[in-house]
């Protein structure tokens, strides 16, 4: 099992809210613990990001990182980014990517809205809830 | 000048990538050596790393199950095979193909007149004399390599491949004759048309020829 | 089960291949990209080998006929399931009705739709490849059309996380990244392929000359070139003296050279055995890269050894067990 791995499996042990992971496989044996109690946070099933960041009132629905992972604003098969400031977005749309290892995971819109500003930043290691980039609720125009 | 091996050289050995190697031993093209060929096929067929062993007129070609990590003793085992090797004596069966020559079923008998210098009826009688052995099966689904063509008409491949040539086809492609089962490309000139299955994939084996059955063709018409 | 809507051309049903079959004349068929094919199996939780469809023009259109996961790798085609973006190298969850568009590609040649289960067509000669010539395998041995409806096979039991997939999907990182050839520029353009060759065995009858421009110089993938072969356009290559082959037997990835002196490689249909002299042959783990390479780009062949080109495989083979792994972790962690 290489390092990647185990920092992935790390990552999602994290994300899922379980507290302990045991992997068994021909020869080798991995086990993870969550220390301390950190709170449980469960994944959303359907993978939408419905959280916002604890809020004073006010503050502009976000993105979220649903894993750790280095963000990428663009797929690396593509020169444009998947959104850009002023692009209307629609509720679970693909906005960017977390890479972990071979593995892109979606970064996506929680709500309809269009992109005000772009947070995370392109390239960078970025850990599970990060804001990724805000929205204007509704459509532009 | 060809590139055949003279009678006095080792085979040659050459790679295919890592999918496979062609053995190529020395001489004529010819039913003895063929024989030696298919004996060496049904060897080599059964060792650990070979998936398959696909005679080719003349020769051998070996696709690996996986590529072996030692070529060198590959080659040395196929060399000491074929040192031993025995005619294998397929009989099979003789079937009797009808052709309609020349005309639109043969639209490249023509370049096979200017290379011979032989008139299409001579071509035609030449061509249907011989009783042709299946050498070996390639090319298409069914289609069979045929040994046996009188070198008389022998007329080089074509510099640039015809793209659709249609199955039933009766060719000519150096020195070697053979009939298309199917409808494809092709590089040999076709001098005429059969109408005969040769494949069904629902059938075990899905050929109707194998190697050692013997082909006659029979001049139905000569269109000019 | 899908409907092809689009009038394709040239699209057709294939999984890695027919093997075993050279001496009945039948050819291996199979997708040009094989590792594009097994990554979305891979994706979907599917036998590496289950039938996918093999897209090479665009647009393309198919609409689900049931809520089925899809995957979509290869070239990327700016896919969209109705109307919303779908990344390159993506699987998703689709609903009935949806309809996934494919358009013209960016970057890339050829696509490939999975669908979980595999595409169900008959077995036949061990395989669920499109045998064009002879007329069988695949759908109904031709390339499919407008109005083909597809299915797909049931699985005995399918493991739990492949039915857990998260609505927005995910994906991996292609090979050309994962596993990149060539200078910088090569791989960020996508214009110039490069793909390793070992000589054949009439390599050493060409003039030194043309040896040196085989290995250093462009060649151009024409537009001539498809499934059957790539016919390449360059310095035409002299031979030392004229060549006259016997019919022998001939793989995917065989650099044959006719009287022209241009090249041709023949590809997943061409013909099982041929009599054109061989150059070189393209190394089994770079046929990928041919296939994903665009008409009117150009080729470049890279020298490589046997075992260099046997570990190659072994390089193609930890990326795929790779993707493996990691996406059955992924799905497991999303549950």
């Amino acid at each position: 099992m290489e390092l990647n791995e185990i920092q992935q499996l790390v990552a999602w042990l994290e994300a899922s809210g379980m507290r302990s992971l045991e992997l068994n496989r021909p020869g080798e044996c991995l086990r993870l613990k969550v220390p301390g109690s950190n709170p449980a946070r469960v994944a959303d099933p359907d993978g939408v990001s419905g959280r916002s960041t604890p809020a004073a009132a006010g503050a502009k629905p976000v993105a979220l990182a649903e894993a750790a992972g280095i963000f990428l604003a663009a797929h690396p098969m593509r020169n444009a980014p998947f959104v850009k400031i002023g692009d209307t977005v629609r509720k679970n749309d693909v906005v960017g990517l977390l890479k972990t290892g071979l593995i892109y995971a979606p970064v996506t819109a929680p709500i309809e809205g269009v992109v005000s500003k772009i947070v995370a930043t392109n390239g960078a290691m970025i850990g599970f809830g990060s804001p990724v980039l805000e929205l204007d609720p509704g459509s532009a125009g | 000048m060809t590139n055949t091996i003279q009678s006095d050289q080792a085979p040659r050995i050459s790679l295919l990538g890592t999918t496979g190697l062609l053995f190529e031993p020395p001489g004529a093209m010819d039913l003895h050596t063929q024989r030696r060929i298919w004996w060496l096929a049904r060897q080599v067929e059964a060792w650990p790393c070979i998936k398959e062993a696909v005679p080719g007129m003349s020769n051998l070609m070996l696709v690996f199950s996986a590529p072996p990590r030692k070529l060198d003793s590959l080659e040395a085992d196929l060399l000491a095979a074929w040192s031993r090797a025995e005619e294998l004596h397929l009989e099979g069966r003789t079937v009797e193909l009808p052709v309609i020559y020349g005309g639109e079923y043969g639209p490249h008998i023509a370049d096979v007149v200017a290379h011979t210098g032989l008139t299409i009826e001579e071509i035609v009688r030449i061509h249907t004399e011989p009783l042709y052995t299946v050498f070996a099966l390639g090319s298409h689904p069914g289609y069979c390599y045929l040994g046996g063509m009188d070198p008389r008409i022998a007329t080089p491949r074509r510099k640039v491949p015809v793209r659709g040539l249609p199955g039933g086809a009766v060719s000519i492609g150096g020195s070697q004759t053979g009939v298309s089962a199917s409808a494809g490309p092709s590089g040999w000139n076709t001098i005429g048309h059969t109408a005969m299955s040769f494949f069904d994939p629902q059938r075990t084996p899905p050929t109707l020829l194998a190697p050692g059955d013997m082909i006659r063709f029979r001049s139905e018409r000569i269109i000019k | 089960m899908i409907e092809i809507l689009s009038a394709t051309a040239l699209s057709s049903v294939q999984d890695l291949g027919r093997d075993g079959y050279l001496r009945y004349g039948v050819g291996t068929s199979g997708a040009m990209d094989r590792v594009a094919l097994a990554a979305g199996n891979i994706l979907l939780d599917n036998p590496e080998n289950s039938a996918a469809i093999e897209i090479p023009f665009f647009p393309f259109e198919v609409r689900f006929l049931e809520d089925i996961v899809f995957a979509l790798t290869g070239a990327d085609a700016a896919a969209e399931l109705d109307g919303r973006p779908v990344p390159p190298w993506w699987t998703l969850p689709a609903r009935k009705d949806q309809v996934l568009r494919l358009n013209p590609t960016e970057r890339g040649a050829r696509c490939y739709l999975g669908l979980a289960g595999g595409i169900d067509v008959p077995v036949v000669l061990g395989s669920r490849s499109t045998q064009l010539r002879g007329e069988f395998g695949g759908y109904c041995g031709r390339n499919l059309r407008q109005g083909d409806v597809l299915r797909t096979v049931q699985p005995a039991e399918r493991s739990e996380g492949s039915e857990r997939l998260p609505a927005a999907g995910f994906g991996v990182e292609p090979p050309e990244f994962a596993l990149p050839q060539g200078d910088p520029e090569s791989i960020a353009q996508g214009t110039r392929t490069f793909v390793r060759v070992l000589p054949a065995a009439e390599y050493d009858c060409y003039e030194e000359a043309s040896l040196e421009s085989f290995w250093s110089k462009d060649w151009k993938i024409t537009m001539q070139s498809d499934r059957y072969g790539y016919r390449l356009e360059g310095e035409a290559l002299v031979p030392k003296h004229t060549l006259e082959q016997r019919s022998h037997g001939i793989v995917p990835g065989v650099i044959q050279v006719p009287p022209s002196g241009q090249p041709i490689i023949q590809l997943r249909d061409a013909q099982p055995s041929g009599g054109y002299p061989k150059i070189g042959t393209v190394i089994e783990a770079d046929l990928w890269r041919l296939g994903q390479a665009e008409l009117c780009t150009q080729l470049r062949f890279v020298q490589t050894t046997y075992d260099e080109a046997v570990s190659a495989l072994d390089t193609v083979r930890d990326y795929l067990n790779k993707v493996r792994r990691l996406a059955g972790l992924y799905r497991l962690s999303r549950r």
